[in-house]
């Protein structure tokens, strides 16, 4: 077989695949809430076509979307994906599976003013943290693994970033959605505040795109060789990671787009901190993680990167 | 999908099947953790994979069967003896710590009514020295991952009977940082200088600079050359990185040249040729040896030619500076024939035995 038609025949069982996962997700929601109205069968991966930066993008529907429609898939995704691997795309966010550590390869979201505004309708107290059944039991972390391990069950996707819905928001409790963090004075303070950080930036830009995820950074030892290293923990050996990224894209109202990165280490951090300091070249993280975020932006079209002109 | 239900169903029995009675979540008043911990053990903190409805259900039984327990243990008819309010505090803690994982709102809504009932009854002892000073208040950000700073921390809870949090200073204190902080971000705009190309990486960048080396340190030259222009950190276009590694090794050749055929050489600078020779060629084995392969066998027929025995037995034979082959480069294996007959010149013989089997 030609390396050619090799390449098309994966490109066709990604596609299939993820369309496979997404179906099994649509019909397990489905039986769960009972309301059979009008889900479509959607593709988990939309065709390239539609996520082009190129393409017209629907404007936002004045129904909130509570499924993975192509045109929310599309917008969250607008600048393109980082990487391929085992993408489920949820309500509001989208997510790409590392199966070997049991946590997310990164997290896609979209936030507007709107999406992130207190909404009474929605309250992260009748969340649960629970295991991702779309995930296949081999590679699936599960609340066990991380009882008394010492870390919490860190989100990628924040709760607080989608509050359009409550569906939105539970959905970012999948355990797929987690990774292992420390509570205090990191998950629940320092994170926290590049959280909100965050969410801040939607009361001056009118679009706000992030990317996070995990990190394993080398370091050197005694011996002067250098090494990655870090903990897995639980049955199912979900790895710890020793740095967590945000990579931020926010879009002005004259268009403009301003990027902002960030590598925090997942270690108890001083509240006295503030976050700038945490602020690295978007190139490090690229480096790092073997991504490529927003890669459909010339970063010399970029109008500042950390605050920074270009 | 079938597959799959199928090994829910599976593990659900195994959760399940344990010597105590399925839906008895009986905690008794004798030694109530530990009835408590065995069905945590058994019926919640499973490590096969059980559907989380009938797990959250499994703790909600569990956590309704100890709150009647702390309370019959604590306010029950006559015996509020010291030995059940240990009891009461051991099962508070020890539940308040899974409600923290596992459910929370339960916990914070039914510790307010415990501590009303506690103020009611005046166990002022079991107040202060248990729910304040172990901070058995609900469950927030300080003790569990279902919440965060932005959340309200339970001041309120702990200010009673003359009593306020004891978190209550800390609070303070960090808020004032986070003002400070948040003010930082506002002015914050330090400017880092992006990494500017220092004069050695434009060099190997454009591959354009100049490789001459000397005959009074040749060897410290070539390393300095291939240091600076060669092992950067920066990625440079194959075409140029090959073209200096070129310029460099012909350098290299050029000096080992002079040094051996301008006149007569002194023992020095033999030395300082087979020196050099020996560096070249642990890099030419590795950027590509066919330059080194050709070249060597007329550096050799040269110093035949010059009759300068003593080079040929004591430095290019002994110490092993023929072509590059399997011995010493990547670029070859076993398959490759050894370079037996360079050395078979003036009665010597390689240093290596042939190791083809056949």
């Amino acid at each position: 077989m030609s390396s050619q038609r090799v390449g098309s025949v994966l490109a066709l069982g990604a596609t299939a695949l993820g369309a496979f996962y997404l179906g099994t997700h649509v019909e397990r929601e489905r039986r769960n809430d009972g309301s059979t109205s009008s889900l479509p069968r959607l593709p988990g991966l939309p065709t390239f076509g539609t996520v082009s930066a190129a393409s017209l993008i629907p404007a936002q529907e004045a129904n909130v979307s509570l499924a993975a429609t192509p045109s929310r898939i599309g917008q969250i995704m607008k600048f393109g994906f980082p990487g391929l691997d085992h993408v489920r795309s949820h309500s509001d966010y989208v997510l790409s599976y590392d199966r070997r550590n049991r946590v997310p390869h990164w997290v896609f979201e979209h936030l507007t003013a709107e999406s992130v505004a207190k909404n009474d309708a929605v309250d992260r107290a009748k969340c649960d943290f629970k295991q991702d059944e779309s995930i296949h039991p081999f590679f699936r972390s599960q609340n066990t693994d991380y009882r008394r391990s010492g870390y919490d069950r860190g989100h990628m996707a924040a709760a607080g970033n989608h509050r359009l819905h409550q569906k939105h928001c539970d959905e970012t409790f999948y355990l797929s959605n987690m990774a292992p963090q420390v509570g205090q004075g990191f998950n629940r303070d320092a994170w926290n505040t590049l959280e909100t950080h965050v969410r801040k930036l939607t009361k001056n830009y009118s679009n706000v795109y992030v990317c996070t995820g995990p990190l394993y950074l080398p370091h050197k030892e005694d011996d002067g060789k250098t090494y990655v290293k870090y903990e897995v923990i639980g049955a199912n050996t979900v790895a710890v990671p020793t740095h967590f990224y945000k990579v931020i894209v926010s879009e002005s109202a004259d268009h403009k787009l301003h990027m902002e990165s960030y590598v925090m280490p997942n270690q108890v951090i001083s509240n006295d901190t503030p976050i700038s300091v945490f602020q690295v070249p978007p190139e490090s993280v690229e480096r790092s993680a073997g991504l490529l975020f927003f890669d459909q932006i010339n970063r010399k079209q970029l109008a500042t990167i950390n605050g920074k002109k270009i | 999908m079938s597959k799959r239900k199928a090994e829910d169903e599976q593990s659900d029995k195994m959760a399940t099947a344990e010597k105590v009675p399925q839906n008895d979540y009986t905690i008794g008043l004798e030694d109530p953790i530990k009835d408590y911990q065995k069905l945590i053990e058994t019926r919640v903190q499973v490590d096969e994979i059980v559907d989380d409805d009938v797990t959250k259900e499994n703790f909600n039984r569990t956590a309704a069967s100890a709150r009647d327990v702390i309370w019959q243990l604590l306010f029950g008819e006559g015996n509020t003896s010291q030995s059940n309010i240990e009891k009461a505090t051991q099962l508070l803690e020890e539940y308040r710590g899974d409600a923290c994982f596992y459910s929370p709102t339960p916990y914070n809504e039914w510790i307010v009514k415990l501590r009303d009932e506690v103020l009611k009854k005046e166990l002022l002892d079991f107040w202060r020295e248990v729910l304040l000073k172990k901070q058995l208040g609900p469950c927030w950000s300080r003790d569990s991952d279902l919440y965060d700073s932005d959340d309200t921390p339970p001041l309120e809870f702990y200010a009673h009977a003359g009593c306020t949090a004891p978190f209550a200073a800390s609070l303070k204190v960090r808020a004032v940082l986070e003002d400070q902080a948040s003010q930082d971000q506002e002015g914050n705009a330090v400017p880092t200088t992006p990494g500017e190309l220092s004069a050695d990486d434009a060099a190997a960048l454009s591959g354009e600079f100049e490789a001459l080396l000397t005959k009074e340190r040749p060897l410290e030259e070539y390393r300095s050359l291939m240091k600076r222009f060669v092992l950067t950190k920066i990625i440079v276009p194959d075409n140029i990185h090959q073209a200096s590694v070129k310029k460099v090794a012909a350098a290299a050749r050029d000096i080992i040249w002079k040094l051996l055929f301008d006149g007569t050489p002194s023992s020095e600078n033999q030395d300082k040729a087979a020196e050099l020779l020996q560096e070249y060629k642990g890099d030419a084995g590795f950027y590509g040896p066919a330059d080194y392969n050709e070249w060597i066998v007329k550096l050799r027929d040269e110093v035949i030619n010059k009759e300068l025995i003593n080079f040929w037995r004591e430095k290019m034979v002994k110490l092993e500076l023929g072509p590059c082959c399997s011995r010493d480069s990547d670029y070859f294996d076993y398959e490759d024939p050894l370079p037996l007959d360079f050395y078979e010149k003036a009665g010597c013989k390689a240093p290596f035995e042939d190791s083809t089997d056949d």
